[in-house]
């Protein structure tokens, strides 16, 4: 049997722990632990004991000859012939596609084809339900003898999928690890001689790992040693965990001052980070428990934007370190072959590093500024399509080229030859602490999965689905950061915290005590059947470890600290430590912790406003046009400033997020039909002429889209289609009418009042008896608004475009005895609406058009006298420029002229 | 002594303000009090701050019985007056109340999503997900609707599939193909799938018998006029009219025949076509002329009789158009239904939508028998119901629910309970597919004749929040809706008696105010504004409303005591509102904005992040270039943005946030640091998603809607329907309507219920509605847009109901004067005919009034001994200690790698295969203790690579003789791990093999350092630093002076030892 060993709780873990550690040493030469297995509840507290040690014996002259220190789940070293997580998995996977099991998954097929990266996500879930029965010592098959029969048939296809997982392993002479730790376990375990083995303050060791002690005690000795006094002998169990019956009404010895409530997440995580700041700043010593690892992040951020960094020793899902990413974006490409899986790529710095230095590129802006462009143009979906539009770009195509090549290289090659082309990073910039922890974790899980492929034969496709399911499953652990003055600790070891003074974050339940309710598997009475430590196990523990901690902190030295709601607002219930308060106290408690107002960030007490501005640069005269295009006018009156963003600082988007034809692409492609009509500007049959605009739009898109353009564009392509149709008609019509087409595509130039105009006219016709001149302009607006309404505001009596004026006003200063009128052929999304509609100058108050001649000149001059302030009050409906006009009113200075 | 009154199943109505909350919470408690365990009780609500309202309530409820015998009389009292039991004694609360607080983490209290979540995460595999479940925020946009995508992009679709779909989508917008197809499919998605997935069954959708009486005419399509002999009829009607209108009107009209005749698809948009059709349609015999602008063509005989064919073909043409669309509808919706829930299937990402779908009976596969199933993986077993805002249950949400508690009812003898509490005249939620008819179907069904299942409670009618003068307001307009309508509406007057009878019957007595606020202070005024006239414009109520506040800040000392809101319908008329308040300088809380991109500086980061991944994109560079932004160290250059692009990958978009916050100086832009903050907070809960993109990242971002608290003004501007639930000092009511209430019925969709008397009734048939006017000519299509009309102008009244019982101490509503000609009835109407039906409008003067315009002179009874807030952290009162950093650490130790150190290395076959190697090699060594001379190892079941490479090496004498014995006392010891502090460092490292001399006392006198090698080639430099800690490492283990310790390095591949 074990022996067990209470040390009282005035000091914490780590001084206690040093103590047991060094009672036989003289201080003579080393402290000499080679023939300890000492266990600590967790990595962490490993880590704090082995720098303690280092510490205490350096002032002592001397240092530590150390022998292995382990968490429970490391007991026992695994024999060399397990087989890894993706095999298991993988078979798992294979059987579960083979024959779906009825009682587990009753709707295989119904809804998704059935195939393996589906199964991959059950076969995971069922290893993790695994993995939880295996702490017990138990299996799926123990299992069957503790749930209710209507559960039997689901744990029954379990226990079947575990044993002919386990036959296949045994066929191929591995074993399952999960099995094989529980044989070990039950083994004479295999430790040299002399060894000692002693369990320092693990408060809830696993049914599995007091098993292998248990195993251990018959020929060595082991000793458990528990923070708490003697006298609480009887409300622990033969391994030192807390007793629920003789915990879980204890009240804690908590003053309510030492709880603060906050009303959300991000209030306590400042009151935090403030103190923390605070503490730093007069060098006092101050721990923080963070056991939500989102808030610790959340808290690291809050503290690395105020220039103090914060060391995380939580680990990090290896899917989300950077080269973890860099693979995860590989291998969506690799089962998508798409356009977007390209780009997520492509736009991987270190992809990009690779790229650069593969193609020997000056500036690699050039390839991604390709990608969008070539994106945007042709909205390619497949990677194939991609490499065929690219053609037209220099870096794009060599770019796709080299992936493509890459695409049968083994993985870790290929990341070998990408991380080759890194260079040192730039001075100034941290490395990447991650990674080359992410890097041999990458390298490993490769291995692996590469070996689950060749031993089960996999397809390509399964070993990448394989590859991915796993990878976000492994973890990295961040080395401890030189630059980092200040850790958090996690709950389970924040009794080898030696400050005075420890704040606890997250004092909600769910987190402390860690509680379940509902489980599809392993709900909490099932647990407690099956030897799990459940619920009542877990509050017993933490109300142990919070009343230890209590007893060796000096008051007020621990701070309990909880906000009602998430950052995301969910409500957040408190930690019932927080409650176990007597009787007396409870109902004040009550009231703190659920109806006195709650602590907030501190706010500035006036209503602050925004302070900051943008100042855009100013104009210089030379980057004032001298030239216009007819377009240009509506742009300007529509808001002055924003014609000074787009044309004349020439500030455009780029992106690459384009699914669809935007409204401007929609109308070229519309315009570049069209202009097929100039050839039949005699044609009156609209059979005849709906075949060529026909034709002539599906070349262009076979020259835009390729053969297989998205669903959304072939949809877009048959309105036009319909709309094209409906132009034919109108067209034949105009033509019985008389008009004829004289030119089109026609560029106009001009001057108005010394400025250079120029237009470029769809339609040019003339009719055939009177000569009469007709300007037409194609407009592919879904509403088909005639020209009047959009270029004229007859309430207001002002011009919100130009463009049909001017055509006017230019066609007439180069024919001046021209009869000119102009329109619109409108192509609106009702095809039936489809028309020509001329521009009726005649307003209620006489002959327009002067009015909109003076209107050009005004803008002339206004824009020659680099006026382009203020900016329209009025939001357009999709804005560019949105960005820039936050605040309320927009918090922009005024460009100096 | 009586027996304690039974828990009976109840329904109860409750009127704003009246502490349905506190009913609730009663029930509760009287449940703990009748012996119920916690976990047994599920009570559920919509939105997150109510639930914790509730639990909140009746925690301090039962903590303030507990704590005093005056509380323990006070919650008997209340119980008793409820006629629910009681509490026996004190101490029988006392153990409530912990029993209540032991039981927290199985409480079921909170919003139906996040109990559906609950009962449907134990049963994933049976609603058929494979994958864990988790929900999907809600899409920001189209674009980043991965479901919509898989549906049009080509890598999802099979051919066939695709054709299908087109076709379907053609179908869908008839005639109508907009250019943005994605827009219209999500739109159409956004308003209709979950009527999809209320009516699976593709008869509903568009069938004409289940919409006509006579579908005949409908089913297939007519033989097409004989067009020639109707042209020749219509020419003859031609000449024999007179006038030139009337021929170019004729010309018109036959042009339009003509145009059917040539495609069939003419379509009626324009209103002359629109009239056309109503004249086709009109009954046989009435269809004797055309109108034609302000006159009529009066139709020949033989011109009529020639023309009965060509109606009935036109109609056939309209009405199957309107067919098509909504079968191509249901087929759209079908196809994105199935990629929705194989998407769902696979990534187990579930919006809160289809949390109740997977749960319902009928789709979902946990049936009702399941329920020993579910009280073991719940370990719960529920018996008691308590839902509150019952007027806003869906019926998906119910079929749950019921399906969840038909136990209760069925079984009335049993332990279990059901109350709901809902006030149906707050029922504005029916966009969202709140069923406010629930309330009293589910008392339909279940209670018979014979026996009442569930009781209706007396309704609540006593308001603990208004003063009595706004309740004075409320009871005059909503308890005396006008029954006849000023003469100029009459022709509403059907639909208005239907509307104010459906009124009265939620109606069920005037409000009052309780005791304890009866004498409070307040004020309630209608404002009436002169209708405009042709060159002043008068003030309209938005500017009156301005002015008002303007007016309140300069009267009310200390105004900003007082919460106001102004609540304007839609958040485009709010924003006006916040403005036009700007202009005065006064500052106001839009609590519908999204404060985050208040400033210049977020929104900079946002084209930062731009850039990062679109370097070609200007708008963004120039952006930075122009904003606060530029006075970082941050360089624009590609090196630079590289890196800013690998921090992202490396620590998120939050890292990102916070590494470049820590460059800014923002000491004097508090809100923008602020902002920032939130940024940070916002960043990290976007970072969990995998696989994201700057421009995802700047969607989130802008999507984001942030609580408006933080600005800390105390007026708030927020739309009627935002209102709901919450309560102000103030409410101003300016009321802008361009539409009459009883204008909004059209809806893209007609769909007709089966009368029914079950609580869900199955659609019957679905329509896409034609034009207004030929819904006018179709009976069973122009009920139905009756019905919808009457049922959106009822919506209306509840939304103003519930804006006015915002109110507690002062309620100001601004209209416009009704023009008298006027024909449509709005919301301004019914308040001036209820309120002051004979005043005159009056910019400055109220029309009518009551209560005290200075009410806030008498000061409202201060809240009873509200607890101080809790402790606040401080430094100064922790327990000061100097810090006690532990020392910086080193790992004196490196992986058995040999080779160069690119950072491809780690990956390389060869990488991996070096490590492996290395550490063969190092396991070989580990086994040798000593070597006798010329004896070498064979290391039978070692790798054989590995194996010979130690032979070789040892077949070196010079390299053997480092691993024989040397004379006198000499401790071995193999890959020793230790720890040692030295020159303020931390050293942990791995000695592959040490070699300790002792003295005979048992002294250490020396010791020899080993390491091994694998590098290709020895390079000693490499490794002279780890051999440095090394040897300071035995130095300080041993006590020796370092100059006695050596330490060699044994390169095994190339043979050499090289001392160090
Ligand atoms: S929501 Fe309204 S009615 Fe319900 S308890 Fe709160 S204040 Fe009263």
């Amino acid at each position: 049997m074990c022996d067990l060993k209470f040390h009282g709780w005035d000091l914490a873990s780590l001084p206690t722990a040093v103590t047991i550690l060094t009672q036989d040493w003289d201080g003579n030469g080393p402290l000499d632990l080679r023939h300890c297995r000492i266990v600590v509840p967790t990595r962490h507290a490993g880590r704090r004991l082995r720098s303690k040690l280092a510490q205490m014996t350096a002032e002592k002259g001397s240092a530590v000859l150390s022998g292995p220190i382990v968490t429970p789940e490391h007991l026992i070293p695994l024999p060399a012939d397990i087989a890894d997580d993706s095999l298991v998995l993988a078979l798992l996977a294979r059987r579960l596609l083979r024959q779906p099991p009825a009682a587990l998954f009753p709707d295989a097929t119904a809804n998704a084809p059935w195939d393996f990266s589906m199964a991959l996500g059950i076969a995971t879930q069922l290893q993790d339900v695994r993995r939880q029965l295996n702490d017990a010592d138990q299996s799926a098959s123990d299992v069957l003898a503790l749930v209710p029969d209507e559960e039997q048939a689901r744990w029954q296809a379990i226990a079947q999928l575990e044993d002919e997982m386990g036959h296949e392993l045994t066929r191929l002479g591995l074993q399952d690890p999960l099995r094989a730790r529980r044989e070990a376990a039950h083994r004479r375990a295999d430790l040299p001689p002399g060894t000692r083995v002693v369990v320092v303050f693990v408060p809830d060791l696993s049914p599995l790992a007091a098993r292998m002690l248990q195993s251990m005690s018959a020929h060595h000795p082991v000793e458990l040693h528990v923070l708490a006094p003697a006298s609480e002998r009887d409300r622990f169990d033969a391994w030192g965990r807390p007793l629920p019956d003789r915990w879980e009404t204890e009240p804690l010895p908590l003053d309510e001052h030492h709880i603060h409530v906050y009303e959300q997440a991000p209030d306590e995580t400042e009151a935090i980070a403030n103190t923390l700041l605070e503490a730093e700043q007069h060098q006092r010593a101050l721990a923080v428990c963070t056991p939500d690892p989102d808030n610790a992040r959340a808290l690291a951020r809050h503290l690395q934007a105020e220039n103090l960094r914060l060391y995380l020793p939580n680990g990090v899902p290896l899917g989300t370190t950077a080269p973890g990413r860099l693979l995860s974006a590989w291998l969506t490409f690799l089962r998508q072959r798409s356009c977007a899986s390209t780009a997520a790529f492509l736009r991987h710095p270190d992809a990009q590093e690779w790229l650069q230095h593969a193609l020997e590129l000056d500036d690699v802006r050039d390839l991604l500024s390709e990608f969008d462009r070539c994106q945007s143009a042709h909205l390619p979906t497949a990677f194939d399509d991609l490499r065929e539009f690219a053609r037209d770009f220099t870096v794009l195509p060599r770019a796709l080229e080299a992936m493509a090549q890459h695409t049968d290289t083994p993985l870790g090659s290929f990341l070998a030859d990408i991380y080759d082309c890194r260079r040192p990073p730039p001075p100034g910039t941290r490395p990447d602490p991650l990674f080359s922890e992410a890097a041999n974790g990458l390298a490993s899980l490769i291995h692996s999965v590469d070996e689950t492929t060749q031993r089960l034969s996999l397809t390509d496709e399964d070993a990448l689905a394989l590859l991915q399911t796993a990878l976000p499953r492994e973890q990295v652990f961040p080395r401890p950061d030189p630059a980092a003055p200040r850790e958090t600790i996690g709950w389970l070891e924040v009794q080898w915290e030696d400050s005075p003074a420890i704040l606890l974050a997250d004092m909600r339940e769910g987190v402390v005590p860690e509680t379940r309710v509902g489980d599809a598997f392993l709900p909490d009475s099932l647990r407690v059947r099956a030897g799990l430590p459940g619920n009542r196990d877990a509050f017993a523990r933490d109300l142990f470890l919070a009343r230890a901690l209590l007893a060796s902190h000096p008051s007020g030295g621990v701070r309990f600290l909880y906000s009602r709601r998430a950052a995301n607002q969910d409500p957040q219930l408190p930690s019932r430590l927080l409650l176990a308060a007597p009787d007396s106290e409870l109902p004040a408690r009550v009231s703190l912790l659920f109806a006195r107002p709650a602590l907030r960030a501190a706010r500035p007490a006036i209503p602050a406003r925004p302070v900051l501005q943008l100042t855009p640069p100013a104009c210089r005269p030379e980057k004032i046009p001298s030239r216009l295009r007819a377009t240009d006018f509506s742009a300007y009156l529509a808001c002055p400033f924003r014609f000074y963003l787009s044309r004349i600082l020439h500030m455009r988007p780029e992106a690459d997020n384009a699914r669809e034809l935007d409204p401007m692409g929609f109308g070229i492609l519309a315009h570049e039909a069209l202009q097929q009509l100039e050839a039949l500007s005699r044609a009156t049959d609209p059979t005849a002429i709906q075949d060529q605009l026909l034709e002539q739009l599906d070349r262009l898109a076979r020259m835009q889209f390729g053969a297989r353009p998205p669903l959304a564009v072939v949809v877009q392509l048959d309105s036009l289609r319909q709309r094209l149709r409906a132009a034919a008609h109108v067209h034949a019509a105009s033509v019985r009418d008389g008009w004829r087409i004289i030119r089109a595509e026609e560029t106009l130039n001009g001057e108005l009042d010394g400025m250079h105009l120029r237009a470029r006219i769809d339609r040019i016709e003339q009719h055939v008896d009177d000569g009469r001149i007709r300007i037409l302009d194609y407009k592919t607006s879904d509403a088909g608004d005639a020209p009047l309404k959009t270029h004229y505001q007859p309430q207001k009596k002002v011009w919100v475009d130009l463009q049909l004026p001017l055509y006017r006003y230019l066609y007439h200063q180069k024919n001046p005895d021209a009869e000119v009128s102009v329109g619109y052929f409108t192509l609106p999304k009702a095809a039936t609406d489809c028309q020509i509609v001329e521009l009726d100058f005649q307003g209620k108050n006489g002959d327009l058009y002067d009015s909109a001649i003076a209107t050009a000149r005004e803008v002339i001059a206004a824009i020659r006298a680099g006026c382009f302030w203020p900016p329209a009050q009025v939001r357009p409906t999709y804005d560019d420029f949105a960005l820039l006009f936050a605040g309320q009113p927009p918090l922009i200075e005024e460009p100096s002229p | 002594m009586t027996p304690p009154p039974l828990i009976r199943n109840a329904a109860l109505a409750a009127s704003a303000g009246t502490g349905k909350t506190f009913a609730l919470s009663s029930r509760y408690l009287a449940l703990l009090a009748a012996g119920a365990e916690p976990g047994s009780i599920v009570a559920l609500t919509f939105t997150r701050k109510a639930a914790g309202e509730i639990l909140s309530r009746i925690l301090t409820r039962l903590a303030a019985a507990a704590a005093s015998p005056a509380g323990f009389a006070e919650l008997t009292e209340r119980l008793t007056e409820a006629h629910l039991p009681a509490f026996a004694d004190r101490p029988a609360v006392q153990a409530a109340l912990r029993s209540l607080v032991q039981s927290l983490p199985l409480l079921r209290i909170g919003t139906l999503d996040s109990f559906f979540l609950h009962i449907l995460r134990p049963f994933r595999f049976e609603a058929g997900i494979a994958a864990e479940l988790a929900i999907a925020p809600p899409l920001e946009n189209p674009e980043d609707n991965l479901i919509l995508q898989g549906l049009l992009e080509r890598t999802a679709l099979a051919p066939d599939e695709q054709r299908e779909l087109l076709e379907t989508f053609k179908q869908a917008t008839f005639g109508e193909e907009k250019k943005s197809v994605y827009g219209s499919i999500a739109r159409l998605v956004q308003n209709q799938y979950e009527l999809a997935r209320r009516a699976p069954d593709p008869e509903a959708w568009g069938t004409p018998a289940r919409i006509w009486a006579d579908p005949a005419p409908l089913l297939t399509p007519p033989v097409p006029p004989d067009w020639a002999t109707v042209f020749a009829t219509l020419d003859v009607q031609a000449e024999t009219l007179q006038k030139s209108g009337e021929s170019k009107a004729w010309e018109k009209f036959t042009a339009i025949l003509r145009e059917v005749s040539d495609d069939g698809t003419y379509d009626f948009g324009s209103v002359l076509h629109r009239r056309l059709y109503t004249a086709f349609t009109a009954p046989d015999g009435e269809r004797t002329d055309i109108p034609f602008g302000r006159s009529a063509i009066t139709l020949l005989p033989e011109t009529q009789e020639a023309l009965a064919p060509v109606f009935a073909y036109i109609r056939f043409l309209v009405l199957n158009r309107q067919i098509i669309r909504t079968r191509g509808l249901y087929h759209l919706l079908a196809a994105y239904g199935r990629e929705h829930r194989r998407h769902m299937t696979r990534s187990g990402q579930l919006g809160f939508n289809d949390l109740a779908q997977l749960l319902a009976p009928g789709d979902g596969q946990i049936p009702p028998c399941r329920r020993a199933l579910m009280d073991g993986r719940l370990d719960a077993h529920f018996r008691h119901w308590l839902l509150d805002e019952f007027q806003d249950t869906s019926l998906i949400q119910w079929a749950v629910i019921e399906n969840l508690l038909d136990e209760v009812l069925q079984n009335p003898d049993a332990d279990r309970t059901l109350f709901y509490v809902g006030d149906t005249k707050q029922a504005i939620y029916e966009w969202r597919s709140g069923d406010p008819r629930l309330f009293q179907r589910i008392l339909d069904k279940y209670n018979r004749p014979s026996h009442t299942a569930i009781e209706r409670a007396a309704p609540l009618v006593q308001s603990w929040r208004s003063s009595p003068y706004v309740l004075e307001a409320v009871n005059t307009v909503f308890g005396d809706l006008p029954d006849v309508l000023p003469s100029s509406l009459s022709a509403l007057a059907d639909d208005w008696n239907q509307i104010v009878g459906c009124w009265k019957a939620d109606w069920t007595k005037p409000h009052e105010a309780a005791d304890k606020i009866k004498d409070l202070s307040g004020h309630a005024a209608l404002y009436l504004l002169p209708q405009s006239e042709k060159d002043a414009p008068p003030p309209s109520p938005f500017s009156r409303a301005v002015d008002l506040v303007e007016q309140l800040q300069q009267d009310i000392p200390e105004f900003e005591r007082y919460s106001v809101a102004l609540l304007t319908r839609s958040n485009a008329e709010g924003l006006s509102v916040l403005d036009a308040l700007a202009a005065k300088n006064i500052r106001a809380v839009w609590a519908g904005n999204s404060p985050l991109l208040d400033n210049a500086l977020i929104p900079a980061l946002l084209s930062l992040a731009r850039l990062i991944e679109h370097p070609g994109d200007t708008l963004a560079r120039r952006h930075i270039a122009m904003s606060p932004l530029a006075a970082s160290p941050i360089a624009l250059t590609p090196a630079a943005l590289a890196a800013q692009g690998r921090l992202i990958r490396e620590q998120g978009y939050a890292g990102f946030v916070a590494q470049l916050a820590a460059t800014l100086d923002l000491s004097k832009a508090p809100l923008e640091l602020a902002r920032l903050r939130t940024l940070i907070a916002i960043a990290a809960e976007f970072d969990r998603q995998p696989d994201t993109t700057a421009l995802q990242f700047c969607a989130h971002v802008q999507a984001q809607d942030i609580a408006a608290e933080d600005t800390g003004s105390n007026i708030q501007i927020l739309t009627m329907h935002k209102a709901k639930g919450l309560e102000y000092d103030m409410v101003i009511l300016p009321l802008m309507e361009r539409n009459g209430i009883l204008s909004h019925g059209k809806r893209p969709l007609l769909i007709h219920e089966q009368d029914s008397h079950e609580p869900i009734p199955p659609v019957d048939w679905i329509l896409a509605a034609p034009e207004q006017d030929i819904i006018s000519t179709e009976p069973p299509l122009a009920d139905q847009l009756a019905a919808d009309r009457r049922g959106k102008a009822l919506e209306e009244l509840r939304l103003l109901y519930v804006a006015m019982t915002r109110a507690r101490r002062a309620l100001v509503l601004i209209t416009t004067a009704p023009g008298e000609k006027s024909r449509t009835l709005r919301l301004g109407n019914i308040l001036q005919q209820t309120l002051a039906p004979d005043a005159m409008p009056d910019a400055d003067a109220p029309a009518w009034e009551t209560g005290d315009s200075a009410w806030w002179k008498q000061a409202a009874r201060a809240p009873t001994s509200s607890p101080p807030p809790a402790a606040p952290l401080a430094l100064a009162d922790l327990p000061a200690a100097p810090t006690a950093r532990p020392p910086a650490a080193r790992m004196a130790s490196q992986d058995h790698v040999g080779g160069d150190a690119n950072a491809g290395w780690p990956f390389r076959p060869e990488g991996s295969l070096a490590r492996d190697f290395g550490t063969r090699v190092h396991d070989l060594f580990e086994q040798i203790e000593w070597l006798a001379p010329g004896d070498i190892p064979a290391f039978p079941d070692a790798d054989a690579d590995a194996a010979q490479l130690v032979r070789t090496f040892l077949a070196l004498p010079a390299n053997h003789a480092f691993l024989e014995k040397p004379a006198g006392t000499i401790d071995l010891l193999r890959e020793q791990a230790f720890e040692a502090v030295l020159d303020g460092r931390w050293l942990s490292g791995k000695i592959d093999r040490l070699h300790l001399e002792r003295n005979p006392a048992g002294k250490p006198v020396r010791a020899h350092i080993f390491d091994y090698k694998t590098d290709q080639t020895p390079d000693v430099d490499r490794h002279r630093p780890q051999m440095e800690d090394y040897r300071q490492a035995v130095a300080r283990l041993f006590a020796l002076p370092p100059e006695h310790i050596t330490a060699t390095l044994l390169f095994v591949r190339t043979g050499d030892a090289r001392s160090v």
